[in-house]
């Protein structure tokens, strides 16, 4: 018989590695590909200009060698500017906090290295996400799920896959802890099995958002006020793209209350700060939505919701809306519902669908 | 290189060593293992190695064996040949250099580090078949020029650049000349005639010798100063102890590929013209730079529409191997700078691809490549 094919995408940490052994260990004839997305513009002079992720692809040659697979670093840096940094830069000029890796992995993995790895002739695109795919025989429908590691599941940058994409998608990492995964690793001596995850935006070095956005928009840096939810000034900022709905931190602005930016207009450069009871809502609408199934229900959905990565799911019924748009209603009011960001439906395990707030 | 039944066609790259220079590198491993300085047997032994080793290899370039330096690859003689031209120049206040815009990374990285230390440069471009024009070259003389370096024939597209013109035009302005001969020893039949260059350099292992083994001419009245300090080896220009079975070795590739030259030149262009009668079946392909005036072994092709590393990575799993534009490149990523100077569009350069032939590959074999190649484009043509 012959072996069905798997690429497997890979960033050189231990998730996508475990995911090329497992792939293996299941019978597939594995490629591993990294995918080159971005390169640090701080130019350093010739003689010290070092690349920023040639760490992380020799990790990743490292693992492949290891399991005898043949590896392949492709750059996707054009496309990865076009498609996620300068929308992450537009949507912050907006007054919105976008999240780019659910971006990345629409537009950079599950499309354009998808498609790739179809036309080479691949069964399944494989990533190290904590979350799994499963075909429900009585629907004839691909589910997604969340990874049985509650701490470590990634499935709510996922909710927009569609269902020819979930037919040559596999997650194998969903059905472990990330305790085990690194397990594996150690077993099987990959040298990165001790690598610490990777936490921040691969292009916005140091956290540091506002810098990106200049550099990007050429923008000088345009001084804004702080108002209260009355209109009173209360100080002044380096620039509206510079917060977002929920941040305490950072706002240097002394009050008997902590002070929290509960609204963001960019319009007039303001950002408005209030008290921790204003940051939470119970009523909000999401775009562009999604459903896994493909189908759009027509009936309300009752399921929980999750408006940010890692937040605590909140019974909610969601509705369709005016112009498009969908409307949810939480049974309790959650914090920090902020423009930009995902809002994923669940139904116990299954991620129903999603789409971004506004 | 017939293991697995692989066809291995990226000998601009490298090319495999032969079973005989294999056996050549190990002999001297045993015979000539001692330390060429050391004054006892061992060590007169291995340096008689040497020294015979360089003997031959300047027999081979028709010249004598005392301009013969050795260095660790063919990237470091170009650096030292172009570092040490600028640093003399400077002593007479001469300060400017001229090369072309195809160059290997070795020599334009060398002058981008010059410039930091203050010299200013001038490229030259090409035309569409990637030849450099001397008009543009007497352009951009100055008095100030210290150096000219050009290429004798590009690695990604396999142009030939005149010269002997461009080395007698250098001699009549009194400005020094380098030629980076990396990728020519295989495909032209070529000896250094001393009125014509002041540095010639090239590595071994593209001409069936070892890795490691870089050769630098230099005529006698050129400047060389030493990149690596330390002991007085290489007549005091190259520290450290010689890599003398290696350089056995690459004598012995040498030494055979001038003979074979005439016969392999005639077998890469067989090679080559059926390549190109079968992939040019194909619609929407174009060879770039094509001219009589290429080196035999160096076809760049572009196939448009495609993106020439998914056709890489698919013939590779055909047991094809070609690349996309140099080795050197094509780690790092961006569009080639060769195709870019010759004036090819974006999607031109996309979907390129280099085959280089070697004198081990057959005719047979090119017909598996047309059909593998057909299939592949059909392949990712079809899933766009």
């Amino acid at each position: 018989m012959v072996k069905k094919k798997a690429l497997i995408a890979m960033s050189g940490g231990v998730d996508s590695s475990v995911a090329l052994y497992l792939m293996q260990q299941a019978g597939y004839d594995c490629i591993g590909v990294m995918m080159k997305l971005y390169e640090s513009k701080n130019e350093c002079s010739i003689a010290t200009k070092t690349c920023c992720s040639l760490s992380d692809v020799e990790d990743a040659r490292s693992v492949a060698t290891r399991l005898n697979v043949p590896f392949y670093v492709m750059n996707y840096e054009q496309e990865f500017e076009e498609k996620v940094i300068r929308k992450f830069v537009a949507e912050y000029q907006e007054g919105r906090t976008p999240n780019p890796c659910i971006d990345c992995n629409r537009y950079m993995k599950f499309d354009h290295l998808f498609q790739q790895g179809l036309s080479l002739g691949c069964d399944v695109i494989v990533t190290g996400h904590y979350a799994s795919v499963h075909y429900n025989e009585r629907t004839q429908k691909y589910e997604l799920a969340k990874g049985v590691d509650p701490s470590k599941d990634q499935s709510y940058v996922l909710y927009s896959l569609s269902q020819e994409q979930l037919a040559h998608i596999q997650f194998p990492l969903g059905a472990y802890t990330k305790e085990q995964i690194r397990e594996i690793a150690i077993e099987h001596e990959f040298l990165n099995a001790k690598k610490p995850d990777s936490q921040d935006i691969c292009f916005v070095e140091g956290g540091d958002y506002g810098s990106v956005i200049q550099q990007y928009t050429g923008n000088a840096i345009t001084e804004g006020i702080f108002i209260d939810c009355q209109g009173n000034r209360l100080g002044t900022h380096q620039g509206y793209y510079n917060f977002t709905i929920g941040q305490r931190r950072g706002l240097g602005i002394a009050a008997a209350q902590p002070l929290y930016v509960i609204e963001i207009r960019p319009e007039s450069n303001q950002v408005v700060l209030g008290q921790i009871e204003d940051l939470y809502v119970s009523e909000f609408k999401a775009a562009q939505v999604s459903w896994i199934s493909g189908i759009e229900p027509d009936k309300e959905i009752i399921c929980t919701v999750r408006a940010r990565y890692h937040q605590k799911e909140t019974p909610a019924k969601v509705n369709k809306a005016e112009n498009g748009l969908w409307k949810i209603k939480t049974d309790e009011a959650i914090r920090a519902v902020t423009k930009g960001q995902a809002v994923v439906f669940y139904q116990e395990q299954q991620v129903i669908g999603g789409g971004t707030l506004v | 290189m017939k293991k697995n039944n692989r066809i291995y066609l990226d000998h601009a790259a490298t090319s495999p060593m032969e079973a005989e220079t294999i056996q050549v590198v190990m002999r001297t491993m045993e015979t000539g293992f001692g330390n060429p300085s050391a004054m006892y047997m061992e060590g007169q032994q291995a340096m008689g190695e040497m020294q015979r080793a360089r003997e031959s290899i300047g027999k081979s370039l028709g010249v004598d064996y005392k301009t013969i330096f050795f260095t660790a690859n063919g990237s470091e003689a170009a650096n030292q040949a172009i570092i040490s031209a600028a640093y003399s120049g400077k002593k007479t206040g001469r300060t400017h250099l001229i090369s072309s815009q195809i160059e290997h990374p070795c020599v334009l990285k060398t002058l981008e580090y010059l410039k930091e230390e203050g010299f200013t440069y001038t490229l030259l471009p090409v035309d569409s078949k990637g030849h450099v024009q001397l008009a543009d070259l007497e352009e951009a003389f100055t008095p100030n020029t210290c150096l000219v370096s050009i290429m004798h024939t590009n690695n990604e597209i396999g142009s030939i650049q005149p010269i002997s013109k461009i080395g007698q035009w250098c001699k009549e302005k009194k400005v020094l000349f380098h030629c980076d001969g990396t990728q020519a020893m295989n495909s032209s039949r070529l000896t250094i005639l001393d009125d014509e260059m002041d540095y010639f350099t090239f590595s071994a292992h593209k001409i069936g010798g070892p890795r490691g083994v870089g050769i630098l001419y230099k005529k006698k009245t050129a400047p060389l100063q030493s990149l690596i300090f330390g002991g007085m080896q290489e007549r005091g220009r190259r520290a450290g102890t010689e890599n003398v079975a290696e350089i056995v070795g690459a004598a012995f590739a040498l030494e055979r590929n001038m003979q074979e030259i005439d016969n392999q030149i005639q077998h890469k262009r067989e090679l080559d013209n059926r390549l190109m009668e079968g992939l040019l079946r194909i619609s929407d392909v174009c060879v770039n730079a094509d001219d009589v005036n290429r080196a035999p072994g160096i076809l760049n092709i572009s196939f448009l529409g495609i993106n020439a590393k998914l056709l890489v990575l698919l013939l590779d799993a055909q047991g094809i191997a070609v690349s996309t534009g140099s080795a050197c490149a094509s780690g790092s990523l961006e569009l080639s700078y060769v195709l870019e100077a010759l004036g090819c569009t974006k999607e031109n350069a996309q979907g390129a691809i280099r085959i280089s032939c070697g004198k081990e590959n057959t005719l047979e074999e090119m017909e598996t490549v047309i059909l593998r190649v057909e299939e592949a484009i059909k392949q990712l043509r079809g899933n766009k």
